[in-house]
């Protein structure tokens, strides 16, 4: 702590000397003593209001935002970058071709196109499911020419949904499963036109129906809870059984499709949307999703809850104890010799819940479009 | 996060790469928030400002250039843009928040627990009620922990300038727990 002679430095820069000193652990007292000894008591007057403002600043508690509306918010990034890169030139003429050329040769090879056909109503877990997981990747790479990315999602998310239950029938739903299904939504629901937002909430209702019996896996709590918030978003209306939807896919392609390729074979698709009393959308076999015109009986809904809907957000008060437990003066860029002395180490909230997810999540949609699609790059600036 | 780690995430991210900008997201979004809940002092307002400050660094992730610093002080700029877009929509500024509105005596007789919560509410106010550049150097001074150079690097100031915003900042959040009848003295010691 000391200064040249002769030199008396300007108040902000003696304040900050003793805030330095205060986070290398000094005592209060000793600064303020040094500091009279110093620069006498006018000074003193001027600088000791400062750091004992300092000092219980540093000792606030600070609100830690709740693991639920980071996984919510985080699910709503995942879903905006998805619909980023969709909303991009996704295709390159050579990766359509490629696109074309894929299912020409699925349709080409008997064993090939039978094989998409046999694994219509494959579930995780059985040989055919790839071939399922693969069909929807040639699908949606098809998206730019048919200008139906909506109702394509709609539909991956219908037939996520029909494997959940069919997994639970079986006893076999598993934290993959649900993530799956929640990926699909979120993205469905991302992308979903307003003039098909009564289709969106008819299936989440579906959604929200075919998991409400369900017991989750072991580990899959977090998740489960996930796919019930999204599947009744705090504004929808129940469902109604006179309103409740059903889409027919044209099949357009199939193993006995001809081969002609690409823009074509999607581009024929007519596709119908009809409320019945039933809710459930058919898996057909090899169907290509068509863009459903439903007509709307019900106000759209708010599919996408604001993360900020959690329930345990409380603006819980913040005493300043004396005791440790207090805390905080603490970030990562803080070394322990740095923190104030009477400073524990910080609580940083571990969000397992997260982790949790981001496990699950790894191998969905998100590297496997990242293989269909180009990715696009945004231009706009904050 | 090491800054190679970021810049590869970030680069990632640009490419359209959710789990990248996931990663960004999760290791930032505490911090944010952190901020955002200081200079508005409402959890849930704070909640819907930080979802806005990602979607926006999402939105401008392609045309973000790394000019040396974190992306940390970038993401402080759109949170700082938004929360004072907040307050501008909503027609009043930060600073009308102020603890001399409300003032928060500390009664005689209470419990020390009470007290305290009343000093840190006191507080808080305070924070909010301080001018836009004095909020963010005390919160990333004395919220985050960030050294003067950190904070002059984050801010885009000289180190001088921190120094002297910081002893007004902190002057001026003295003078407002004294007006609100917080004896900040009796207080520290009391914690020290």
């Amino acid at each position: 702590m000391s200064d040249n002679a002769g030199h008396t430095p300007e108040l902000h820069s003696i304040a900050e000397k003793y805030l330095a000193a205060l986070r290398r652990g000094a005592p209060l007292a000793d600064c303020l003593a040094d500091c009279r000894a110093r620069y006498g008591d006018a000074v003193l007057a001027e600088v000791r209001p400062a750091l004992e403002a300092a000092l219980l600043t540093a000792r606030l508690r600070q609100p830690v935002m709740p693991a639920t509306s980071v996984d919510a918010l985080e699910l709503r990034l995942r879903g905006a970058v998805l619909a980023r890169r969709q909303r991009a030139p996704a295709l390159t003429g050579l990766a359509r071709l490629a696109a074309a050329v894929a299912i020409v040769m699925l349709a080409l090879l008997g064993t090939g196109g039978g094989a998409v056909v046999a694994s219509e109503n494959a579930v995780p877990g059985e040989a055919l499911y790839p071939v399922k997981r693969l069909w929807e990747e040639i699908v949606l790479a098809l998206a730019p020419l048919t200008g139906e990315r909506d109702a394509i999602w709609l539909w991956i998310a219908q037939r996520r949904l029909d494997e959940a239950e069919t997994l639970a029938a079986r006893g076999r739903l598993t934290p993959q499963a649900l993530a799956d299904l929640l990926a699909a939504m979120e993205q469905a629901a991302a992308l979903t036109k307003p003039e098909r937002q009564p289709v969106l909430r008819a299936y989440l209702n579906d959604v929200r129906a075919a998991l409400a019996p369900v017991l989750p896996p072991a580990g899959a709590e977090t998740t489960y809870e996930q796919v019930l918030r999204r599947a009744a978003p705090p504004d929808a209306a129940p469902p109604a059984p006179s309103a409740a939807l059903t889409l027919t896919p044209t099949v357009t392609a199939s193993a006995t499709a001809s081969p002609t390729p690409s823009a074509t074979a999607s581009a024929t698709a007519s596709p119908t949307a009809t409320f019945t009393p039933t809710s459930r959308v058919p898996a057909t076999s090899t169907a290509t999703p068509l863009p459903p015109s439903p007509t709307p009986t019900a106000p759209p809904p708010s599919p996408t809850p604001s993360p900020s809907a959690s329930p345990t957000n409380t603006w819980t008060p913040l005493p300043l104890p004396a005791s440790p437990v207090f805390t905080p003066l603490p970030s990562a860029t803080l070394t322990a010799t740095e923190a104030l002395p009477t400073a524990p180490p910080t609580n940083t909230p571990e969000l397992l819940a997260t982790e949790r997810w981001r496990e699950t999540q790894a191998a969905v949609y998100m590297t496997q479009t990242a293989q269909a699609r180009a990715p696009g790059v945004p231009t706009e600036t904050p | 996060m090491e800054r190679g780690d970021e810049q590869r995430l970030i680069r990632r991210a640009q490419r359209g790469d959710a789990e990248a900008f996931a990663e960004l997201y999760r290791a930032h979004v505490q911090v944010i928030f952190r901020y955002i809940a200081a200079r508005v002092n409402d959890l849930q307002l704070a909640e819907d400002l930080t979802g806005d400050v990602f979607i926006k660094a999402l939105e401008g992730l392609g045309s973000y250039r790394d000019q040396g610093r974190p992306l940390l002080a970038w993401l402080y700029r759109i949170a700082r843009a938004r929360v004072i877009d907040h307050y501008r929509q909503a027609g009043r500024r930060p600073s009308e928040t102020s603890v001399d509105d409300q003032p928060l005596p500390v009664e005689s007789g209470l419990d020390a627990g009470l007290a305290r919560r009343q000093a840190a509410q006191a507080l808080r106010a305070a924070i909010a009620g301080l001018t836009d550049d004095q909020q963010q150097v005390i919160i990333l001074r004395f919220v985050e922990g960030y050294r003067v150079d950190e904070v002059a690097a984050i801010l885009g100031k000289q180190p001088n300038a921190i120094k002297a915003l910081q002893f007004r900042a902190l002057r001026a959040l003295a003078g407002k727990l004294e007006r609100a009848g917080i004896d900040i003295s009796a207080l520290v010691a009391e914690l020290t």
